[in-house]
């Protein structure tokens, strides 16, 4: 009778540790995902660099760092290397009011069927790592070609459900021009960045060549952060100026569709805390 | 002395003649250093291509008169791109029956073409393609297509002079790439692998020790 007893009372007790242990992985994980870090005063532009490990530009780099110093925000540089799932993970909390993905993007997968916008990393594929991200359909692996693909190079891609699910923190109204294939070839990436408080998404409507990914962006930054355009006269004079992708015929365009019309005044009144 | 007031009459006169006619001849001089010299160039003079791209760069000819034959050499950075095509374009047959030749060489990276009219035929005018260049896009960068040692020859067998004009062929790749599907069993089998090898484990040792204390 003890006996059984005290095999009784070992059960609750398991019953009750392992439920704390789930209760508090629970609010550790709600808490991650949804905490607001304190933003910085001064405005922050970063540059996250992800193709200097297969097509490195160093003078769009210079040029767009000098457009943006020239507006007034303070510029960081992510290189290839450091685009990483966490870095991904923790992009929203680092408080930037511009962030220009220099990144690998694509919307094909590789039977050519079409699939959410999927951004680069520069981590290794692994089907251990992750495994939870990867069920969620959060990550994917992804192949810069069919060639790489077929050699077995794969790296981690992050889905619109990564940024709506699996980011922590928040954009404050963050400008994202996102330089990638096919950013807003379906707007499931824009609408996700938007609704982790992005004020704008800005991408191409197709595939787009490093080149002229590299020379529209800096005319874009020029006509709206220098000469302080709105957003799509910016845009129809960057169209002008370097035409149409000229091996994917693409386009840059933005999301959300009433974004149009604002100017980099309208957003930094918007993030200057002192306004 | 009445002749000489005459002429003194007339010299205002004459005056005015003659600063017409330099001002004509200043106007005529003007007009022919101004008329649209001949140009051999490349078009499109600035191309863009993706890696494994094949292209057509078109060598042309502009407001040329009596063209009666041309040659050129083409020279490019062959890490970048190589030949794979060489066309005689439409412009000199317009004049007759033509011969046309050319010499590729990849190692180096240039090419060598002519071509003439055949027979006592006049020169063609005007302007037109004189050679079609196919390439291929092997490697990223940028580099040059580099128009040298022109020659316009007239029916006459005269040079005729003109400017030679470069192109540009920047290589470049794009920023996509495919998503490659993982199904999720692939994702849980070594989850579930390690499960049933635990559970197996477990009703093992379970078994042995419930046999063993049944034998005690």
């Amino acid at each position: 009778m003890k006996k059984r007893g005290s095999r009784k009372t070992l059960v609750w007790g398991l019953f009750w540790f392992l439920l704390i242990i789930l209760i508090c992985y629970a609010i550790y994980s709600f808490s991650l995902s949804n905490v607001d870090t304190p933003q910085a005063s001064s405005l922050k532009a970063a540059i996250v660099d992800h193709l200097s490990l297969s097509q490195p530009n160093q003078t769009f780099i210079q040029t767009s760092t000098n457009i943006l110093e020239t507006a007034g925000f303070t510029v960081d540089y992510y290189k290839g290397e450091e685009v990483t799932v966490e870095f991904y993970r923790k992009l929203p909390s680092y408080g930037y009011s511009i962030i220009i993905l220099r990144v690998h993007s694509t919307a094909t997968e590789a039977q050519g069927t079409e699939s959410p916008v999927t951004l680069f990393t520069s981590e290794i594929y692994s089907k251990a790592k992750y495994v939870s991200e990867q069920l969620a359909s959060q990550l994917v692996s992804v192949s810069f070609s069919e060639e790489e693909r077929e050699r077995g190079i794969r790296y981690f891609g992050i889905t619109p459900l990564f940024v709506s699910q699996a980011m922590r923190g928040r954009f404050q109204n963050t400008i994202i021009v996102m330089m990638g294939c096919e950013g807003l070839d379906n707007p499931l990436m824009a609408e996700a960045f938007v609704q982790r408080g992005a004020k704008v998404y800005i991408s191409w409507n197709q595939g787009v060549l490093a080149s002229h990914t590299d020379l529209a962006t800096t005319h874009l930054l020029q006509h709206f952060l220098l000469e302080k355009r709105t957003l799509i006269e910016s845009l129809r004079e960057t169209f002008e100026e370097v035409g149409f992708d000229p091996v994917y015929e693409s386009l840059l365009i933005y999301y959300p569709f009433d974004a149009g019309d604002c100017t980099i005044q309208n957003i930094m009144g918007d993030l200057n805390p002192d306004n | 002395m009445k002749i000489i007031k005459k002429r003194n009459a007339l010299l205002p006169l004459e005056l005015v003649c003659l600063s017409t006619m330099m001002l004509f001849s200043a106007l005529i001089v003007t007009q022919i250093s101004a008329s649209p010299t001949t140009t051999v160039y490349a078009y499109p003079s600035a191309k863009t291509v993706t890696v494994g791209q094949t292209f057509v760069i078109d060598i042309r000819v502009s407001d040329v008169i009596d063209l009666y034959g041309w040659e050129f050499k083409l020279g490019w950075n062959p890490n970048i791109l190589d030949v794979i095509d060489v066309s005689e374009g439409s412009f000199l047959k317009q004049g007759g029956s033509t011969f046309f030749w050319q010499k590729t060489n990849n190692t180096v990276g240039y090419i060598l073409v002519d071509c003439t009219l055949l027979g006592n035929v006049r020169g063609v005018n005007g302007s037109g393609t004189l050679a079609s260049v196919t390439f291929y896009a092997e490697t990223l960068g940028s580099c040059v297509l580099d128009l040298y040692d022109t020659k316009l020859v007239s029916s006459f067998e005269q040079s005729i002079p003109h400017t030679a004009n470069d192109g540009s062929v920047t290589v470049s790749k794009s920023v996509g790439g495919v998503i490659v599907p993982v199904s999720k069993f692939e994702l849980l089998a070594p989850w579930i692998g390690l499960t049933s090898t635990i559970i197996f484990a477990l009703t093992t040792i379970f078994a042995f020790v419930k046999r063993k204390k049944k034998r005690g």
